[in-house]
């Protein structure tokens, strides 16, 4: 194999799939990526066995052939190199030779024989949408999925077709995103899976300068497709919990706020809540937004007031200051509509006036208050 | 300002209420702790009587040799429940002299008393008081010692054991520490005593007339807190509650195990009553700890942290085997198996979960688990899962 390319979008194209090489493996070729060079394509893939992505790349190609080349190595001299062209020549022992300029650079690849198949399997549910909102609910999913081992079934994001209809869930068992597009044109058969963070880290990153993308999901693998990469991912096994059944609709406790405000002033306060569980409190009283919170250990304490459109009975809640803030953070609205019931029951926030053809909620459980 | 401490050292605590609760026991040499097993037992003694003490028996004595010294006497395993439950009790009856109560371990606590002098005529007179109440409530003896500071009234109370009672006057604490020998003071273990002795100290008085720029040149830091110690200087307080780091449970096997089964079972059970503990206290934990002992005494930790409070046995076990499964292979056999659990949390200030109401039957189990056993003992009921499957074991 033998090919010479710029180093620019070499190192992009290396950049955008080396998410997928394993730190830590049990199989060390899973450190490589593949090279494949079929006149002037070059078809790179990276796998973890559970995720694999490859990407295509125009080069000018002297010779054909494929070779696992080691990762990381590779990924760190070509960022340090200068954006000039470059060879890359691998023998038939597979050694490979890196020329740049005035550096000559040599690693030892392996065989393709000793690199995993990946076949990208039949899906039943394929759909074609814009890649810029596909990014966009992605984004305002993923911050909310576990990391939790205990849970594999929640570190993934819930990933739904329906007629007319594509809806994303995200949880870890505190708080809870769905969105769902419903501009959506499905090819009418209704399929779900749980996609691993893995894929969904690598997509968006790949999705940046993507208009569309074309989705293929099964009940347990996933397709992305872009123009010139494709992404394939098994899906978690087990089931998604019942999340419909959490999702309250007797919150008559309802309070309007401003976005920015409400998440500067808890960022603030958060600072002087306790280090373990980032408590603060919510007063909701009259016309007003009370946001406090004190480290009984340190002896210190914070208070802010806002502003808030709220007529209701007054109301205490505690929530983990972090996971509010990020909350606010996936929201895009000026406003947002927080729904409450009790100190002890899921709080909803939607922002005020959805996006067309979007509709997006939030859960966010409580912590639970000395006094209650 | 100048303090009133008492220390309160029950006498042989876990032999005495075996004595109590079986008459046939008084008088005996009672020793509680491993089984013997014809002096082929592992594990050490936790207390004896005082008659088994005229052989030669101390806690901490490896129950083989116990036995050794002692073939007749009558060997207990100990009912921690039971003890406890006797602790609680003594705690009761020591909060009405002063509500300024350290505990630090299951019969043994610091009491600051300086407030309460006022209410009786002195502290000899509380002190005498608080023995007899003891000795008619509990019908168990303690010791007690009084000074004016921790470090002298733990001494003290050791003294005069068992049923001791030894003041200490104010100003009379230099005096009072001379005669004692060195190996009484706090801290001084096998190595530091062989120091001070090969330094011809062989008393407290020897060592308080050295001056403590020789001893803190001779043993650092440590040495500016022995002379101190030798001074009957300690300025520590009484702590009646702290915040507590972390809990955990340990057992030693009887004999060196590499039987999988076996030992994700000891897990499993210490993962139960690790939790059965928490549950007490309100406490949930973030970090769950392994703590292993092979054959030949290597000794590894591993743990995981979660961002979830747990206080769940069956979560606490399956994260205790699953460290252990990491960890097997060694080829070595398995000694001690111990399972912690830090970063604790009260309940109040829990992070509420979304998905709680699927586990609320089990919450409700766990409850009824803990308060049968608490009323009738660990072995009235239990998870199936933790029942010895050697009984029911049908190889075939």
């Amino acid at each position: 194999m033998k090919f010479r390319v710029n180093r620019k979008e070499f190192y992009q194209a290396i950049q955008n799939i080396i998410g997928v090489v394993p730190v830590k493996t049990t199989l060390p070729v899973l450190g490589n990526i593949l090279f494949d060079l079929q006149e002037s394509t070059l078809t790179m893939t990276g796998t973890d066995l559970e995720v694999s992505i490859s990407t295509k790349l125009s080069v000018q190609g002297e010779r054909d052939g494929t070779v696992a080349i080691p990762a990381k190595i590779l990924f760190e001299i070509v960022k340090e190199l200068p954006d000039i062209p470059m060879q890359l020549e691998a023998d038939e022992d597979f050694k490979v030779a890196l020329t740049a300029d005035k550096g000559f650079y040599k690693l030892s690849g392996e065989s393709k024989d000793e690199f995993p198949q990946i076949s990208i399997e039949e899906t039943d549910a394929n759909f074609e949408m814009d890649a810029q909102r596909f990014d966009g609910m992605i984004s305002k999913t993923l911050f909310a999925v576990s990391t939790d081992e205990l849970r594999t079934t929640l570190m993934g994001v819930y990933m739904k077709v329906l007629d007319g209809e594509l809806r994303l869930v995200a949880t870890d068992g505190h708080r809870l995103v769905k969105i769902i597009d419903s501009k959506f044109n499905s090819s009418g058969v209704q399929q779900e899976t749980i996609v691993p963070t893995k894929a969904l880290n690598l997509l968006s990153k790949n999705l940046a300068k993507e208009e569309t993308i074309k989705v293929g999901i099964s009940d347990d693998h996933i397709v992305f497709r872009l123009s010139e990469t494709t992404i394939f991912s098994k899906g978690i096994e087990g089931q998604f919990p019942n999340y419909e059944r959490v999702i309250p609709i007797d919150n008559d406790k309802k309070v309007i706020i401003n976005r920015d405000l409400f998440s500067s002033s808890v960022k603030r306060v958060s600072i002087f809540s306790n280090s373990i569980t980032h408590q603060i409190r919510l007063s909701l009283s009259s016309g007003s937004l009370d946001i406090r919170s004190e480290d009984i250990e340190f002896g210190g304490e914070a208070r802010e007031k806002i502003d808030a459109d709220y007529s209701g009975d007054n109301l205490d809640v505690g929530y983990n200051a972090n996971y509010l803030i990020d909350i606010l953070r996936h929201l895009n609205s000026d406003e947002i509509e927080l729904h409450l019931k009790d100190p002890v029951s899921a709080g909803v926030i939607y922002p005020t006036g959805q996006e067309e053809g979007e509709d997006i909620l939030m859960l966010l459980m409580p912590i639970r208050l000395n006094d209650n | 300002m100048s303090r009133t401490i008492l220390h309160l050292d029950m006498d042989a605590f876990f032999a005495a209420v075996e004595q109590l609760d079986n008459p046939k026991y008084r008088g005996k040499p009672l020793i509680v702790g491993a089984n013997p097993k014809g002096g082929h037992g592992r594990g050490v003694v936790s207390t004896c009587s005082y008659e088994a003490r005229e052989f030669g028996i101390h806690s901490a004595m490896p129950i083989s040799q116990a036995y050794r010294r002692c073939p007749h006497g009558i060997f207990v395993p100990g009912r921690h429940s039971r003890y406890a439950e006797v602790s609680r009790a003594m705690i009761e009856i020591l909060k009405n002299f002063t509500p300024a109560i350290e505990k630090i371990s299951i019969d043994e606590a610091f009491l600051d008393i300086t407030h309460s002098l006022g209410l009786f005529a002195d502290a000899a007179s509380l002190g005498r008081q608080l023995k007899k109440r003891i000795v008619n409530e509990l019908e168990l003896t303690a010791s007690i010692g009084i000074a004016s500071n921790k470090f002298l009234a733990k001494i003290a109370s050791d003294l005069d054991k068992p049923d001791g009672f030894v003041m200490v006057q104010p100003g009379e604490e230099e005096t009072f520490l001379a005669p004692l020998d060195i190996s009484r003071l706090w801290g001084v273990g096998k190595k530091t005593e062989q120091v001070l002795r090969a330094m011809g100290i062989d008393t407290i008085g020897e060592l308080a007339r050295r001056t403590e720029t020789e001893l803190s040149r001779r043993f650092g830091k440590w040495g500016n807190a022995l002379w101190r110690l030798s001074r009957g200087l300690d300025s520590r307080d009484v702590v009646t509650s702290w915040v507590q780091k972390s809990i955990s449970q340990e057992r030693t096997f009887d004999e060196d195990t590499d039987d999988q089964v076996r030992i994700e079972l000891t897990l499993a059970k210490l993962a139960e009553s690790l939790c059965r503990l928490m549950r007490k206290d309100n406490l949930k934990g973030r970090t769950i700890t392994l703590k292993i002992r092979f054959d030949d005494f290597s000794t590894f930790t591993r743990s995981r942290t979660f961002s979830d409070f747990i206080d769940s046995s069956q979560i606490v076990k399956g994260v205790a085997v699953s460290l252990y499964r990491r960890m097997r292979g060694s080829g070595k056999k398995v000694r001690l198996l111990g399972v912690g659990i830090s970063q604790l949390n009260s309940v109040s200030g829990e992070q509420l979960g979304l998905f709680e109401q699927d586990s609320s039957m089990n919450r409700k189990l766990t409850k009824l688990l803990d308060s049968l056993q608490d009323k009738f003992g660990e072995q009235t009921v239990k998870r199936a899962s933790l029942l010895d499957s050697a009984k029911g074991k049908n190889k075939g």
